[in-house]
């Protein structure tokens, strides 16, 4: 189900950002979205959209029980 | 005019700074090959975002992309609209490579592939491929350099003199300390680039036009075409939807597949670093804004420079403004162009060795002599870019575009390796070599081409229903190992 509803958005945003998705909703000049022409809102609101669903497809996964087995064999080196 | 020798001791600071920072983390690192281009796969979430986001954006992000704004108008959204979706493949891509890396001891992804399909000359058509896109694409970088502190001192500096400053540093901390050198340096030049990016982004709209909304409206009011995607093509003619719209799947395929990027699977110090990485890169992203801006402030700026991708620096030195900002800006250029350079010629070396020569080659090494040779290759590929940058007339564009084409058909047979048991290596390598072959041929005749849609996409579709058809076709299921690689890869093991 998670990995349905995620693939689900990747569809979408694709379609959103290529011909036709983007000519017919995304591609105009006005409303202006905080001075900038709607067309580049457009674009840049499906770059943060991505962020936030990839955010939740993340953290609603299974913790990785790999994280520590992964890190345990060397000491950290940045922080 | 901002006096020269400002722009110069703020360039030689953050050299300075750039090249202690590099310089640093080789201490700790150990002294194999693994030290040295995996960084004992000790790699946290922030040198992972900064390694990645950093060497994406080279010189041509922020040269070429306010280039892109100021002459082909929203043409340059589709950079943008890729960067949306094209690290999403990673976060599954890059964690099967991870745990295999670690089970198997890989660093590079060409090793991987032809591990798994058991078949060494895959190893050594991939080492091919990406070295020969490398050396085009450093050399473009060192240009970008050598032009950058050229024009900023108004020709104090010769173009070939200032690549060789720069690159002199970034050889010094690659050498020295490999891809922990590398994930430092490119921490700091990306948040460096960050700043100053948004820092002229907003200030050239605010001073040319008094904001970035009346500049917009200007734009819309006398030039509106400039605003609508597809946007224009270098001619001024209107870009094609289809051009438009594959260019951006075919980006979204390969881009986490090139071999700088795909081999910092083998650096994360664990499966959750990878996976964070993907889902903060599109705020790395959202820095391709500001650049555009600066592109279309240039667009009734007066005199036009002479090609579109000098509109930064041409505004930068046509306005009155202080010589600290153009220093800035002239250091937050270079930080563009090494902190993709670096990246290349790490990466170019290390596969050169470790997929050419050990695996394509089967030479065998110990560690702390593989080490020594990687390290003779980075000089040796940064000296043949610089010969390239300085000595070659001809189109590196042309070049890089046709290499890179080729790189993103890496993409079947990386998923077919870390996903479908299925696959033969025999059906990757041909599958590799035709979409190679498809693609090479629609960039240098692209009016033999059905649809004017990307080339790569051409390539991608030959490469993907080969594999798929031959594997199928094949009795054979593949050498034996198959199954445990796959089940390591799942995290099953």
């Amino acid at each position: 189900m998670r990995n349905l509803l995620f693939t689900a958005y990747v569809v979408l945003c694709l379609a959103a950002l290529i011909w036709p998705g983007y000519d017919w909703l995304g591609n105009r000049i006005e409303p202006y979205v905080l001075g900038v022409p709607f067309s580049l809102a457009w674009v840049v609101g499906w770059v943060v959209l991505t962020f936030v669903v990839l955010l939740i497809y993340h953290v609603t996964g299974a913790p990785s029980h790999e994280a520590g087995r992964f890190g345990d064999s060397v000491a950290s080196e940045e922080d | 005019m901002p006096e020269s020798w400002v722009v110069v001791a703020v360039s030689l600071v953050y050299l300075s700074t750039c090249l202690v920072l590099g310089i640093l983390p080789g201490r700790k690192a150990s002294g194999t090959a693994e030290g040295y281009v995996a960084g004992d796969r000790t790699l946290g979430l922030m040198l992972m975002y900064f390694i990645t986001g950093a060497t994406i954006f080279s010189a041509f992000a922020f040269l070429g992309a306010p280039g892109w704004a100021y002459s082909k108008g929203a043409a340059a959204f589709y950079i943008l609209g890729y960067g949306a979706l094209g690290f999403t493949p990673f976060y599954f891509l890059g964690v099967r490579a991870a745990r295999v890396g670690r089970e198997y001891g890989f660093v590079t992804q060409a090793e991987m592939v032809a591990e798994r399909f058991g078949l060494r000359p895959i190893a050594g058509l991939m080492a091919l491929i990406s070295v020969v896109a490398f050396v085009p694409y450093l050399a473009l970088q060192m240009k970008g350099s050598g032009y950058i502190l050229s024009s900023a001192t108004r020709g104090a500096i010769p173009e070939w003199a200032g690549a060789a400053l720069v690159y002199t540093v970034v050889m010094i901390y690659v050498l020295r300390s490999g891809v922990l050198g590398v994930g430092w340096t490119n921490t700091f030049q990306g948040i460096f680039m960050m700043i100053l990016a948004w820092g002229l982004g907003l200030y050239l709209p605010y001073r040319l036009y008094g904001g970035v909304g009346p500049m917009f409206e200007q734009i819309a009011e006398q030039k509106p075409e400039m605003l609508l995607a597809p946007g224009l093509t270098s001619s001024g003619q209107p870009w094609h939807w289809g051009e438009y719209s594959s260019a951006i799947v075919v980006s979204i395929v390969g881009f986490s597949v090139w071999p700088h990027l795909f081999m910092k699977a083998f650096t994360a110090r664990d499966v959750a670093t990878i996976r964070r990485t993907v889902v903060l890169y599109p705020t790395f992203q959202i820095f391709l804004v500001p650049l555009f801006l600066i592109g279309f402030a240039g667009i009734f700026f007066q005199p036009g420079p002479e090609r579109a991708d000098q509109i930064l620096p041409h505004m930068l030195m046509n306005m009155e403004i202080p010589a600290l900002l153009v220093g800035l800006f002239c250091a937050g250029a270079l930080a563009a162009s090494m902190s993709s350079g670096d990246a290349m010629a790490h990466a170019a070396a290390s596969i050169a060795v470790r997929d050419g020569l050990v695996r394509a080659g089967d030479r065998r090494f110990d560690p702390e002599q593989e080490r020594r040779l990687i390290r003779a290759t980075v000089v040796l590929i940064m000296l043949l870019s610089y010969g390239v940058a300085v000595l070659y007339q001809g189109s590196l564009v042309q070049l890089l575009l046709s290499a890179y084409g080729a790189v993103v058909q890496f993409a079947p047979a990386v998923i077919a390796a870390l996903y479908w048991r299925r696959a033969t290596g025999k059906a990757v390598l041909i599958g590799m070599l035709a979409g190679a072959a498809v693609t090479v041929y629609f960039i240098l005749f692209p009016g033999h081409r059905f649809f004017p849609i990307h080339a790569g996409l051409y390539g991608l579709l030959a490469n993907g229903v080969l594999v798929v058809a031959l594997s199928l076709s094949g009795s054979a299921p593949g050498p034996a190992g198959d199954q445990r690689f796959l089940n390591v890869a799942r995290g099953d093991v």
